[in-house]
């Protein structure tokens, strides 16, 4: 097993209950996880998890300078690294009741198409993002779009495929790095200016946010 | 059997010959017009007053009833309140202060039953505070499982909080008069009353307010966590907004040190080549190793080659001399520099050279002086190059021919 669980750092794959939870069971483990650190040590590497209980993913030990560069370039190019999933994962929220964009929901592809058929406002966002989901064409019908978009967030990792008999998926534990970045975002004061100009923050763009955040009481 | 027994049989004769009616009240209205039989049930349900009149032709289940059944089964209705205790807290002081009265004024038969009185108001207050604790306790466990959305289930828990609190408030209440009768009671005599106020209430009392404090806990925990997801949602949906409105922005400058979340650094994949270690004396890896030498094709087979014994011997056949077929112009050239130094020639103009011979006859002439001249150059002579008159806009030299002579002249 250990094999199995250090091939899976080492792939640069995030270790959660849902997608891996053998894995993940196994590096609960005091000693398991002691034998796993001490492995990554000897790459310079170490054990990090995204918060206090999320998943266990491969970190280097000490922070180089190279590190924060490559964070800085993929916050600099956020709208091709990030962009395409935060944009499938509003669509999601927006068309599932309850979704609350965790780890562990559960959404299933025919009651996101019923949520989706009930809005045209939010159909018009799905077909928007016929350039942001690979495979998807405008010749597709909602369904077809909704099963690549759900598929796009399967390939890179936010989601499982947990029944294809009706097609249900469930959230990974990945979507809390995603979610730690957006936080990190919006933390920043300088990007908040420039997030939400406050002298934007008219009628029109609390409007607009009013429908992007739908459900949400904002 | 006494009247008051007979009516209570028939009354709960009626809910249990009407148990389905009573259930699809519990989950709803109840119309008329489903058949004889139900119509009769419902009328029977109606004079017993279990199902009191909603508008034309149904019927709802009486509050009281409901409350009773969902206390049982444990399920409740969206934002069901908790009882209050300052009603019953309210009369317990009042029937106290009256029990005291009437003991001074020697009506004991009165004073009696109100204390009957008051042991039954200490048994409701028990019971309130009991059902209380399974309200909330069932609420809580089961994740505000009466509602599905994530918007009320955090109302739901803002709500509850509230009634939590109120809750609290009402035990310190109950803690103050409890303290009061104790010692009025013990004051005036009242050995039954103080039994009851510290037997059936301040032995629990203690235990209450520790459930409820656990439960305030476990609310205060959800309304964060509640909170919190509502900011990621937020968070999610601002930042949609931002990639839809600034459409030319690739991404975020940010300056950023090395103190940063390392949940921002997606770590990057190391390629592992798995490779047999084969000096591993492990069993396992041993038979590895056995079974993938097995699997591995047969060596082909070398015969020794013989050695030969003779002493070796070089043979040479000569060279053969592979003559180069020239090029004319480069004979030319050559009978030109051999002319010059063998002196049969004194200056010999490139041009005359070249018009001489027939086999240049498809070398033009300005091929000819430039390759030419630069040949003879080469080779020793030295060239003379023939200029002429540049026109009118023309920047370079221009020359016509070119005299080759020995080195010396």
């Amino acid at each position: 097993m250990y094999a199995n669980v250090l091939n899976k750092l080492l792939a640069g794959q995030f270790i959660c209950g849902i997608a891996f939870e053998a894995e993940y069971e196994l590096l609960q483990g005091t000693e398991f996880r002691a034998v796993v650190e001490d492995w990554l040590e000897k790459l310079q590497m170490r054990l990090a998890r995204l918060g206090s209980d999320g998943a266990f993913f491969m970190a280097p030990v000490q922070v180089l300078s190279s590190h924060t560069k490559k964070v800085s370039e993929e916050l600099a190019s956020f709208r091709d690294v990030y962009g395409p999933s935060v944009r499938m994962l509003d669509l999601i929220r927006q068309a599932k009741e309850g979704f609350t964009c965790n780890a562990r929901d559960y959404i299933q592809l025919a009651e996101l198409e019923t949520g989706l058929n009930d809005s045209s406002t939010l159909e018009t966002l799905l077909r928007n993002l016929h350039g942001v989901i690979p495979g998807a064409s405008i010749k597709h019908n909602n369904r077809e779009f909704l099963k690549r978009l759900l598929d796009h967030l399967k390939n890179s990792g936010y989601l499982i495929l947990v029944n294809p008999q009706n097609e249900t998926y469930q959230v990974t534990g990945k979507i809390d790095q995603l979610h730690a970045v957006l936080e990190f975002i919006a933390e920043q004061k300088a990007v908040i200016g420039e997030l939400v100009d406050d002298k934007l923050m008219d009628e029109e763009t609390n409007d607009l946010l009013k429908i992007t955040l739908g459900a949400v009481d904002v | 059997m006494s009247d008051r027994g007979d009516q209570i049989q028939q009354l709960l004769q009626v809910l249990s010959s009407q148990g389905a009616l009573v259930s699809e009240g519990l989950d709803g209205t109840v119309y008329w017009g489903g058949g004889k039989a139900r119509d009769k049930g419902i009328e029977a349900l109606v004079s017993i007053h279990a199902l009191t009149p909603y508008e034309e032709n149904s019927y709802r289940l009486n509050p009281r009833l409901r409350e009773f059944i969902s206390d049982h089964l444990v399920s409740y209705n969206l934002l069901t309140t908790l009882t209050r205790l300052s009603e019953p807290i309210y009369r317990a002081k009042t029937q106290w202060v009256n029990l005291k009265v009437m003991k001074n004024s020697g009506i004991l038969g009165d004073a009696e039953k109100l204390e009957w009185a008051l042991d039954d108001t200490v048994t409701e207050i028990v019971y309130v505070i009991d059902r209380n604790l399974t309200l909330l306790d069932s609420i809580i466990s089961t994740s505000y499982g009466n509602v599905e959305s994530v918007a009320f289930k955090i109302r739901q828990n803002h709500f509850y909080a509230r009634e939590v609190e109120r809750a609290l408030k009402e035990l310190a209440q109950l803690d103050a008069m409890i303290d009061q009768i104790d010692a009025d009671s013990l004051a005036t005599g009242f050995i039954g009353v103080r039994q009851l106020m510290n037997v059936r209430l301040r032995s629990r009392l203690h235990l209450w307010s520790t459930r409820l404090n656990d439960i305030q806990a476990r609310i205060s925990k959800r309304l964060f966590q509640a909170q919190k997801i509502e900011k990621k949602l937020v968070t999610l949906g601002k930042m949609t907004l931002w990639l839809t409105q600034h459409k030319t922005s690739a991404g975020i400058l940010v300056d950023i040190d090395n103190s940063f979340p390392i949940e921002l650094l997606r770590p990057d994949q190391i390629r592992v080549s798995p490779q047999l270690d084969v000096r591993d004396t492990d069993p396992v890896v041993w038979d590895t190793l056995v079974d993938a030498v097995d699997r591995m094709p047969a060596p082909v087979a070398f015969a020794p080659e013989a050695i030969d014994e003779k002493i070796q011997v070089v043979e040479c056949n000569g060279i053969q001399e592979i003559t180069l077929k020239s090029d004319p112009v480069d004979e030319v050239i050559e009978q030109l520099v051999d002319a010059i130094y063998s002196g049969t020639a004194d200056k010999v103009s490139l041009l005359d050279w070249k018009q001489s011979r027939r086999e240049l006859d498809e070398v033009t002439d300005e091929e000819w002086l430039l390759y030419a001249a630069s040949q003879v150059v080469s080779q020793g002579l030295q060239a003379d190059f023939q200029m002429v008159a540049r026109g009118f806009g023309v920047h370079n030299d221009l020359f016509d021919d070119v005299l080759v002579f020995a080195a010396n002249e």
